[in-house]
């Protein structure tokens, strides 16, 4: 325990922890994981440790949760959308739209239930948070402050060390883990000539009628300046608003922390100072110390969702799972499914995943391809600047190549001062996805898992690595990427070209005629036909199959098989069976629905 | 002997020329300079054979001039076809020849090996465009005949007539885009036609397009309908003639490549047109009737012909791709036939859509059916017509639910249920733990798993006569359709762990086959009727009316389930699309007497026979109905070329080496010719008749290769000098201008960097052509 190890725990001040060197008096207290802050990050991270049932216990001020959302907004309404009907019924999907709820197993606990708004009120918010915490009885020690926290060195310690919480009144608490979820409550400070007469945010009378007949500067052109400037838009003289920057509307910059309405407005205003942490959400100074929610902004400051609770409830989750596999071997979830349902796994996520539309660019769904090829592992929402540490992070193996799926706005398109709506800026055809500019998803393909030198030094601008291919799914209004001619068709030729194998499906007629004439057989004949559970067809589809002519007629027209390879590149014979015939369908067939 | 006109704005040529750029921008991205030799070292790195240009200038002459700009854009196209560019510098101390006396009259030469070819001005060689097609010009001499009267072209024409194809073109000038584009054209395609060029248009306007007729337009075919081109015939009459031709001329002119005009003298015409028709338009496509068109300006008879000619464009247009089929056409039967079926309504009605509202009521209140599926997959939704199939046949008669529920919107649910692929059936029933259907996606196989689902496995039997009407399919008279063997374990009352065994055995096959045990005390009196000794298991197949028994000498679950669906398999079934998997697994050759109808008597008899003298031991004998199975004709002519008549019987080695071996159809099925025929096969005697092929499973087509789109674009933009930092007060510039930088960019690479190689293959293919043309060179 010394004053090296715990000093440089953040190099800026600003958050409300302060830590001292006061060796523990009392008895202290273990707990393997202690959380600070019972704020919607803290509760995230809590129902997690909860129901995978660890030892924890969560710390905070105050006598309920939430308590920042008592005071803030100042002017009370949140700026996060409460999206309460989307047309569709996909729980998943519906998070999307819903940027308040926290994520359990408990439909009542959705925000929609709490607000019709959709700017809700900030009171709504302390509300559900409270009925989150008590309906899933979560461990909350309220009117709780931790005073110092200091690291006690430990070779038996899972971290090396342990962290020690003092309470005010004395009660000690050694913890394994520290997780930080504390917010960022501590106003920017401004110091020029004449500051000492300015108000701050945190302060500012709400009252318009403060401010009638007056001229009023507003330091900065944020979501709270703005705020404050239309309270009192009626009453003053003149509101001059003052920043370094130029405006930044959201819907130029996809960045959910800059205006995103000129009448709506409000949080955020506080400075820019984050803790230096790790992709991981780990401290870079002290290991078993991670930063949650808002404070944990920093891995995708200007970038993507992580500051907010849309997005810090799915990086809550990959610090509990990395957590799970570091202390207690428990390897990251995924599904293992046959080669067979490649293309079907990448379009349900793409069409539903919440996590990794809310964190673009941040999370990203990885594919671990098991050998040979027959069969992957389908990891959920991984952090992607840890791709090269995947191995260790997750306990899965990734020795044979994998994909990662992210999602992605063009490059052409985002930034401030730029007009988002020039002319062409949607891309239809399929051979121009990558020039989508809308949020689309995009699949990079690995021979070999990237290195950490990889990582860091990939391509200005690129999320990931240089990878050995590369696939865009072009971007679609309605987010829906189920096209089978604009979406799906692309998808499965990009990920057959990757693994070099035929992923089309087949009837068990056509399986059949394979299994005796040719000595191999296609993946899905095999890991369905051959194992009793090939795919018959109805007599209306074998007509259909019949006229498309991707099934030969049966008549008699001499020995063809022999030499109808399906090599990439080679002209295929005409009228060889399953080879496209003179089908002409428009692309404009992509919005056709099955 | 066909003389072809072509438009130099032609597809095949260019394409060449952008592949070979793109080849050289990511793989030969160090050729870009210039070489600067003295004439000593220039001339020792000529090879033989090889061609190369050299232009010699003084040592003093200035670094750059508006030549060498251009030489240096040709050495990249030049490279292409094999031939090396050089800057030679003339030295005093090296006297060359070539070397000129005077600054300004420096030129350029073309070696062939050591060997002149050509000597160029380089006022003649003023673009890149000029230095390409010249040198070109000069290396093809024999290729490209260069014309300058009607002549030249007859004596062509007579010394080709039935031997070669010419392409006869025309350009304004040596030297322009045009004369490069013919002789990048003649390069390739120099060997399979004699090219013919001329500058003279008087030359080309002689050769006449219009043909004249005097027959029935319907009857008329030129070589232009054979292209899929379709032909104009302007009517004439004698008072009109010259007019008439010189219309006709025109519109030849204006349509060359998109059509042919022919002249139609009225007068000498056998059948009647309307009176007032001056144009008659026929069509490239057979069987569609001709029209007879009132047009009075040439105007109206080229945007006739041009609109009329849409759909045949876009075809050509395909044709010249060379890609083979089109990557954005499905080639996928499911996905295809699944789309195609879109429109039709299915009686969906007769199951019930689950909800995550409804899902876990449903489930608990009645014994249920589910299919998970997604509404966007494939095939799931051929699937679920099945499904719905299966409902319309237990209309009112299951108690069992059919339910399904679109995991596309209830995600939650599916992934609660444990389904992570599509399609998935379980059945859910009261009391029990979820069963996941693992039969056939189609009717019967699921039909056959609700139907025995109705009893529980296996069944208890109390009492001797219960057991025989059990083997004897009384008991379950409805379900035997289901399950043509009805399997009976048979244990003394002590032996506990042996049926809990047979128990967990026959709860695995519930849906699949019938299972039932008996275990009283009176047990024996069974054993020794069926000569079992205990325990044991009797196999009733129906069918055949007979009742075998198996002794358990294992009594693991794992075994028992291996042995029931070993005897499930019969000794020589007719092989279906249906049971073929599980023969298949047995590893053995497969003997099959393919039969067009039901399988002769004596044939089986014979076969049967052999099987029962273990002649077949290492076969799978078994035989194909092509009235059941017509898939079984594509397999045949798979085997045989020409087909002989049938029955036949073949001997497909399918796990190892893949032979196909056929019994002589001249001789009679019967026992000894098989004896003898299988003893020719094991001496190795036996010639296979064709080998099946064993290629992989590639991709069957290309993918978008967006790397290299994004890589080209990306390039692009480098070779514009970006500054490296910006100042804070140019940001505002730099945006917009690389902003409409990008709009300009986006418009025009995009139209040609459609590259739709995923594998560099075909660039390699068109290097190859390019070396294999050096080397004729």
């Amino acid at each position: 325990m010394g004053l090296s190890a715990a000093a440089p725990l953040w190099g800026p001040p600003g958050l409300l922890l302060a830590i001292a060197l006061h060796p523990a008096l009392s008895v202290p207290l273990h707990r393997d994981y202690c959380v600070l802050g019972a704020g919607p990050a803290g509760l995230q991270m809590a129902y997690f440790l909860q129901r995978a049932g660890r030892d924890y216990a969560v710390f905070e001020r105050a006598p309920r949760p939430g308590s920042f959302f008592t005071r803030y907004p100042r002017h009370r309404k949140l700026i996060s959308i409460n999206k309460r009907y989307t047309g569709k019924a996909n729980a998943e999907f519906n998070l999307r739209h819903d940027w308040n709820s926290l994520l359990s197993h408990d439909p009542r606990l959705l925000f929609r239930h709490y607000s019709r708004a959709y700017f809700p009120d900030a009171r709504d918010m302390v509300r559900y948070l409270g009925d989150f915490a008590d309906t899933l009885g979560l461990r909350v020690q309220y009117n709780t402050t931790i005073a110092h926290v200091t690291l006690d060195k430990d070779r038996q310690a899972w971290n090396g060390h342990y962290f020690i919480l003092t309470e005010q009144k004395g009660q000690v608490h050694q913890c394994s883990v520290l997780l930080v979820a504390t917010g960022l409550s501590v106003p920017n400070q401004v110091d020029f000539p004449g500051s000492e007469y300015a108000e701050g945010y945190e302060s500012v009378s709400v009252n318009p009628e403060d401010f009638i007949g007056q001229n009023v500067l507003i330091l900065g052109r944020g979501n709270s300046a703005f705020e404050t400037a239309e309270n009192i838009l009626g009453v003053t003289n003149f509101i001059h608003m003052l920043s370094r920057s130029r405006v930044r509307l959201s819907w130029a910059t996809h960045y959910v922390g800059d205006l995103r309405s000129l009448r709506l407005n409000s949080g955020n205003a506080f400075g820019k100072k984050y803790p230096l942490i790790r992709a991981s959400y780990e401290s870079k100074g002290s290991r078993g110390l991670f930063i949650l929610g808002t404070a944990s902004h920093s891995v995708d400051y200007r970038k993507s969702a992580g500051g907010f609770i849309h997005g810090f409830r799915y990086t809550v989750r990959v610090v509990h799972r990395l957590l799970e596999h570091r202390h207690h071997s428990v390897t990251w979830p995924a599904t293992e499914l046959p080669i067979t349902q490649l293309t079907s796994s990448i379009v349900r996520r793409v069409n539903e995943a919440s996590g990794l539309y809310q964190m673009f660019g941040v999370l990203a769904d990885v594919i671990l391809l098991k050998e040979n090829s027959t069969a992957f592992e389908y990891l959920e929402e991984f952090p992607i600047q840890m791709l090269a540490q995947l191995e260790t992070l997750t306990g899965r193996k990734a020795k044979h190549g994998l994909f990662v799926i992210n999602m992605e706005y063009g490059r052409n398109f985002s930034g401030p001062d730029k007009d988002v709506f020039f002319d062409d800026r949607s891309v239809g055809h399929t051979e121009d996805a990558w020039q989508s500019n809308f949020l689309h998803p995009v699949i990079y393909y690995y021979r070999y898992l990237p290195t950490e030198q990889e990582v860091r030094f990939r391509p200005a601008h690129w999320p990931l690595p240089r990878p050995t291919a590369i696939h865009h799914i072009v971007e679609d209004f309605l987010t829906d990427w189920t096209a089978p001619i604009g979406h799906i068709l692309p998808l499965r030729r990009f990920l057959e070209n990757c693994l070099d194998t035929d992923l089309r499906s087949f009837y068990a007629e056509s399986c059949f005629l394979f299994a005796l004439t040719r000595q191999k057989l296609p993946p899905f004949c095999q890991q369905g036909y051959l194992r009793m559970q090939g795919l018959v067809s109805t007599e209306s589809l074998q007509q259909h199959r019949v006229e498309s002519r991707l099934l030969q007629d049966y008549a008699p027209t001499g020995r063809r098989l022999e030499d109808s390879s399906q090599q990439p590149g080679d002209q295929e014979p005409l009228g060889s069976p399953l080879a496209p015939g003179p089908l002409t369908r428009s692309l404009d067939s992509n919005k056709e629905e099955l | 002997m066909q003389l072809q006109l072509i438009m130099f704005s032609s597809f095949n040529v260019f394409r060449v020329g952008i592949s070979f750029v793109i080849m050289c921008i990511f793989y030969m991205p160090t050729i870009n300079s210039l070489p600067e030799l003295s004439p000593q070292k220039y001339f020792s790195t000529l090879q033989p054979g090889k061609a190369s240009l050299a232009y010699f200038c003084q040592a003093d002459s200035p670094r750059t001039s508006v030549f060498l700009e251009e030489l240096n854009e040709a050495i990249r196209p030049l490279q292409d076809y094999g031939i090396s560019v050089a800057k030679v510098n003339c030295v005093k101390e090296e006297i060359s020849r070539y070397c000129g006396k005077e600054k300004d009259l420096m030129k350029a030469y073309l070696f062939k090996g050591n060997i002149l070819l050509r000597e160029f001005p380089t006022d003649t060689l003023f673009d890149v465009n000029a230095i390409v097609a010249h040198v070109l010009f000069a290396l093809l001499f024999n290729e490209v005949k260069y014309i300058t009267n009607l002549e030249d072209l007859q004596n062509i024409e007579n010394a080709l007539k039935g031997k070669a194809n010419i392409i006869f073109s025309y350009v304004r000038a040596i030297g322009i885009p045009e004369h490069r584009a013919v002789m990048e054209a003649a390069f390739v395609y120099g060997t399979t036609y004699q090219f013919v060029l001329t500058t003279e248009i008087a030359l080309l306007e002689s050769i006449g397009y219009v043909t004249e007729v005097a027959e029935d337009p319907q009857q008329v075919s030129t070589v232009h309908l054979q292209l899929g081109l379709p032909l104009v015939f302007i009517v004439s009459q004698q008072a009109t003639y010259e007019a008439d031709r010189r219309t006709a001329e025109w519109v030849a002119w204006r349509l060359l490549g998109k059509a042919g005009v022919l002249l139609l003298l009225r007068d000498s015409l056998e059948v009647n047109i309307p009176q007032d028709a001056n144009v008659v338009f026929k069509r490239a496509e057979k069987g569609v009737p001709v029209e007879f068109l009132v047009l009075h300006d040439v105007d109206l008879i080229i945007s006739h012909v041009e609109n009329n000619m849409h759909i045949e464009e876009i075809q050509e247009d395909e044709d010249s791709d060379m890609e083979g089929p089109d990557i954005d056409v499905q080639d996928d039967e499911v996905a295809e036939t699944v789309f195609r079926d879109r429109k039709r309504k299915l009686p969906l009605e007769l199951t019930v859509e689950l909800t995550e509202e409804t899902f876990n009521a449903t489930v608990m209140a009645s014994d249920s059916i589910v299919l998970f599926y997604a509404g966007w997959q494939a095939v799931s939704m051929a699937f679920l017509q099945s499904y719905i199939d299966v409902a319309v046949k237990l209309k009112g008669t299951s108690t069992m639910l059919l339910t399904r529920i679109n995991c596309a919107d209830w995600s939650d649910v599916c992934t609660k249920q444990n389904v992570t692929e599509f399609p998935i059936v379980k059945m859910y029933k009261k009391g029990k733990n979820p069963v996941s259907y693992a039969g056939m996606l189609g009717t019967e196989d699921l039909l056959k798993f609700i139907q025995l689902n109705r009893i529980s496995y296996p069944v208890n039997i109390t009492s001797i006569q219960e057991a025989e009407e059990y083997l004897s399919g009384e008991l379950y008279k409805d379900l035997i359709s289901y399950s043509s063997v009805s399997v009976l374990g048979l244990f003394s009352p002590t032996m506990k762990t042996a049926k809990e065994d047979f128990s967990e055995a026959g709860n695995y096959l519930k849906g699949y086959v019938i299972t039932g045990i008996y275990s009283e005390e009176d047990v024996l009196l069974l054993s020794t009727k069926y000569a079992a000794s205990l325990p044991a298991l009797l196999l009733a197949r129906h069918t055949e009316g007979k009742i075998e028994s198996v002794p358990l000498a294992s009594t693991h679950a794992q075994d028992i389930v291996q042995i029931i669906t070993d005897a499930l398999l019969e000794m020589f079934p007719e092989i279906t699309v249906e049971n073929l998997p599980s023969y298949f697994r047995l590893q053995k050759p497969l003997l099959i007497l393919f039969s067009d109808g039901s399988v002769n008597p004596q044939y089986k008899k014979a076969i049967l026979t052999l099987v029962k003298q273990k002649y077949l031991d290492s076969f799978t004998p078994c035989w194909l109905n092509l009235k059941n199975t017509p898939v079984g004709r594509e397999i045949l002519r798979a085997y045989f070329d020409p087909l002989p008549p049938l029955p036949l019987l073949v001997l497909v080695n399918l796990h190892s080496g893949g032979q196909v071996f056929a019994f002589p159809s001249d001789q009679a099925i019967i026992e000894e010719n098989l004896v003898s025929w299988l003893e020719k096969l094991e001496a190795g005697l036996e010639n296979h008749i064709t080998i099946l092929p064993a290629q992989e499973w590639k991709p069957p087509l290309p993918a978008y290769d967006f790397l290299s789109m994004i890589d080209a674009a990306t390039s692009q933009h480098g070779t514009r000098k970006v500054p490296k930092y910006m100042k804070e007060t140019d940001v505002q510039e730099n945006d917009k201008e690389q902003h409409e930088d990008k709009s300009a960019v986006r418009k025009e690479p995009i139209e040609t960097l459609r590259i739709k190689h995923w594998n560099r293959s075909n660039w390699f293919k068109e290097a190859e052509k390019s070396f294999r043309r050096d080397k004729e060179l």
